[in-house]
Formats: C-alpha cells, structure tokens, sequence
C-alpha cells in the first residue's frame, strides 16, 4: 500500500480525493482503468479506516460505485429479458464517472481562478457610505420593486458596518473603575437610605457594559448575604429591594 | 448651484460620500445634470487622474454600480495598521458551491451535490447569509426543488462587473463526442426551468 500520507480533510469528497489518485498515477482522466482506480481508492479508504480516521458516508458511496463498476468489468453480461428487468438508468458506468470526473475537474480550476480574483478584490478597500439620512427631506420616494430577504440581509449588515465604522479604531482597556465590593458598599447605602428602590432605578444610570455588569453581580452578592431582599411587584421588571433587617451590617463587616 | 468644480472633481466627492455603496452611472448623470455617456467619460477622465497623479484611490465597476477604493498597492499598509486581519475569504467547500452555481445557475441543490459528489446543505446555508446567493425560485421538475443564484454581492465580493466576466469552464475534453452531449446543451433546458416564487 501507499506511503500513509493520509489526510481525508484535504479533500472536499471522493471526487476530490479520486482526481488526486488519477494524478498521482499520471494518467489522463479519459483513460482511466477502472480496476486500477478502484484499488487506489479502495486502498486509500482501508487505509484511513485503519488508522481510525472517520471517513464520510459519501466517500463509501463511492467505493461501493467503484467496486459495482468493476465487478461488472469482470463479469460476463448477463441476458435477461427486457419485461423482467426494470431500467436502472441510474446504474454507474465508467463513461459516466468520468463525465463526472471532467465536470468536477473544471469547476475546480475554476476556483483556482475565482480565488486569485477574491484575493484582488480584498486587496480593495472602500468605507461605508455616509449616512445621509438626517439630510434627508421627511418624503423619501418609496422603493416599488419587491423585497426579499437578502434585501433585509443586506440592509442589517450596512447598518451593523456602518455602527462599527463609526466606533474608535482603537480600544483602550481601561481599568474596571468600581470594583465588585464598592458597587456592594454603595448599592447597600442607596438602598438603606431610600428604604426601596426599584429594580430599574438601579441600571438607569449605568454609562457602560462593564459597569452593568459589576452592578448586577453586586446586587446578587447583596441578595445572596441577605442584605436586600427582593420583591416583585408585577411580571416586568419592577423588582424592589428592601433592605433586609440588622443582619445587613454584619454581612458587609464580613466584606 | 453655481457650477465651480469641474464634473470630474464631483464625481470624486461624490463617490468619496456613498462609499461602498456606490452610483449607478444613471444617478451620477442625474446628479450632474449631464447625460450618461458624458457621466461615463467623465468617469474615464477621473479613473486616468487618478493614475497618473499617483492618488491612492481607483474606481472599481460592480454590477453596473461605480465605487471608490484603494489601489492594491495601499493594502499592506492598511494590514498593518489593523494588525491581525480577520479571514475574509471564502472556505473551500464553500467556493466550489459557489462557483458551481456560478456557472450553472439557476440550480438546484441536488445539482450541485451531483457534481461535487458532497452534501451541500450547510454551505448553501452559509452562502445565503453571507449574501452571495439567493433563492431563484423553484424548479418546474417533480419535487419543485428550490433553485439557487449568485447575488449582486456575489459580483463585488470578486470583483466582478457582470456575470459575463467568468471565464468559460475548461474541460479536460478528450471525449470529443461525448463531450459535447454533455455540456453542450445546457442553455434551453435551464431556461425553462426559471420559474418565479
């Protein structure tokens, strides 16, 4: 068997993967024997197999086509009468696969070209467009054609881009500003001193994500140790904090 | 308005604000108030300043819609600036589907499958959402499968004005007479299949 260079994801599927063997053996697609092509491929799968590498059904389909081929090479032809025997149009033959073959074959060289083209093309670059919306007059002359989802797509992706565009190119990390125990301290203050607050009053003034983010996990802290308990009202979100008897004190002395 | 500018100088301005969005020959000419054929050779006259003044800009032509970007040669300077550049080009699996229903379009999924001898699902998924393919309807053949073809983006993401840019397939084509059976009579059959949603 073949030196085990063997490497099933470098092949996008059997067609793939046979257009190599046929390289390998240096032969013109057209004159392919099928017996020979066959134990290369068959080969090549035992051989994955063997190293306990998965292989794809459609990889096995493939072989089982190839073996049906050349079993039927081997075979003498057998005359059955036309009634009995249903057509199988769909029955593999060496002319088809290597129709198959050829077809397959000039896609891919077509990629070799769309490739070197993408390359070009991202060599480009262009910005989004100015919003010019809010130069805009209030009667914008409505869009007749039809709108289809790419439409949609395409509009959402503009906009996402655009959003992005308009952020700073460069972030600075800045160090995170409250720390989890300061945002407990004042969160316990805010609530002893307003007796109850609501759960929206909390976040309303909060500048940023991270900020949001210290701000609930000190929330839950303070609701864990107790120290505010929390009542809903309704279904949203109008939770309010209560602080919780004396025992409050002692839990943030804990801190 | 007073006109101070010359029209190729507009133009410029004028590409340099939609950005990737780009004008369409018609909107410049209505914009400027001039025909297209004098929009186009404006055109022309700022694709030529722009070379030979050395500027970093060029205009590239995509479906019909004329942008404003940089030359190649500015790229690896914005790749250094950004520093690590996220992969924008397509997967394999992903462009041989895509190339397929370049070429073939519209198509079907099975089609597909039939050539690349893989299943497609997933990567037609991901052509979708990426924009570079869109449903075209379904085939008129029993089980009405959904037909696929390349989008207006599909030009852009490769460069392309139109579809007639793709160069013709190259078949390895030594089956002289079987060949053309094969690949020869494609146009009418596909035709007919074309049917609206």
């Amino acid at each position: 068997m073949e030196a085990y260079n063997v490497k099933i994801d470098t092949f996008e599927g059997p067609l793939d993967l046979l257009l190599h063997l046929i390289g390998k053996m240096e032969i013109d697609i057209v004159d392919i024997s099928v017996a020979e092509v066959t134990d290369q491929y068959v080969g090549y799968i035992r051989t994955m197999q063997k190293f306990e590498l998965d292989v794809a059904s459609e990889y096995l389909v493939m072989a089982a086509t190839l073996l049906q081929l050349k079993s039927k090479q081997l075979l003498p032809p057998v005359q059955v009468e036309d009634e009995e025997v249903p057509d199988f149009s769909e029955e593999p033959t060496r002319e088809g696969l290597i129709r198959q073959l050829i077809e397959y074959k000039a896609y891919k060289e077509a990629v070799v070209f769309m490739r070197e083209q993408e390359e070009h093309r991202l060599e480009l670059y262009t910005r989004p467009g100015e919003d010019l919306t809010t130069y805009m007059s209030e009667e914008v002359s409505k869009y007749d054609g039809p709108l289809n989802f790419s439409d949609l797509l395409h509009a959402y992706s503009k906009m996402i881009e655009r959003k992005r565009w308009k952020e700073r190119r460069k972030k600075t990390i800045k160090r995170e500003e409250r720390t989890l125990e300061e945002q407990m301290t004042r969160l316990h203050e805010h609530v002893s001193s307003t007796r109850q607050t609501s759960f929206f009053a909390f976040f309303v003034e909060r500048p940023n994500v991270s900020d949001l983010v210290v701000t609930f996990m000190a929330l839950l802290e303070l609701i864990k140790l107790r120290i505010v308990e929390t009542k809903q009202l309704d279904q949203d979100i109008q939770i309010s904090f209560i602080e919780a008897s004396k025992k409050g004190d002692e839990a943030v002395a804990v801190l | 308005m007073k006109r101070l500018l010359s029209y190729e100088t507009i133009i410029e301005g004028l590409l340099f604000v939609v950005g990737d969005e780009g004008m369409e020959v018609r909107a410049l000419a209505e914009t400027l108030d001039i025909s297209e054929a004098a929009a186009r050779e404006q055109l022309s006259k700022l694709e030529a300043s722009f070379k030979s003044s050395n500027r970093p800009f060029q205009l590239m032509e995509s479906a019909g819609v004329y942008k404003l970007v940089t030359v190649p040669d500015v790229s690896p300077y914005i790749q250094k600036y950004v520093g690590t550049m996220a992969e924008q080009a397509l997967s394999r699996a992903a462009m041989e589907t895509l190339v397929i229903i370049a070429y073939k379009q519209p198509v079907t999924r099975a089609d597909i499958e039939e050539i690349r001898g893989v299943k497609v699902e997933r990567v037609i998924h991901t052509l979708l959402s990426k924009g570079l393919i869109e449903s075209a309807g379904r085939a008129k053949t029993i089980g009405r499968a959904k037909l696929y073809r390349t989008t207006e983006h599909f030009l852009d993401h490769f460069g392309f004005n139109s579809l007639e840019e793709l160069p013709p397939l190259t078949f390895e084509d030594e089956l002289t007479d079987e060949g053309d059976l094969f690949f020869g009579q494609e146009s009418p059959k596909q035709e007919e299949r074309l049917e609206k949603d």
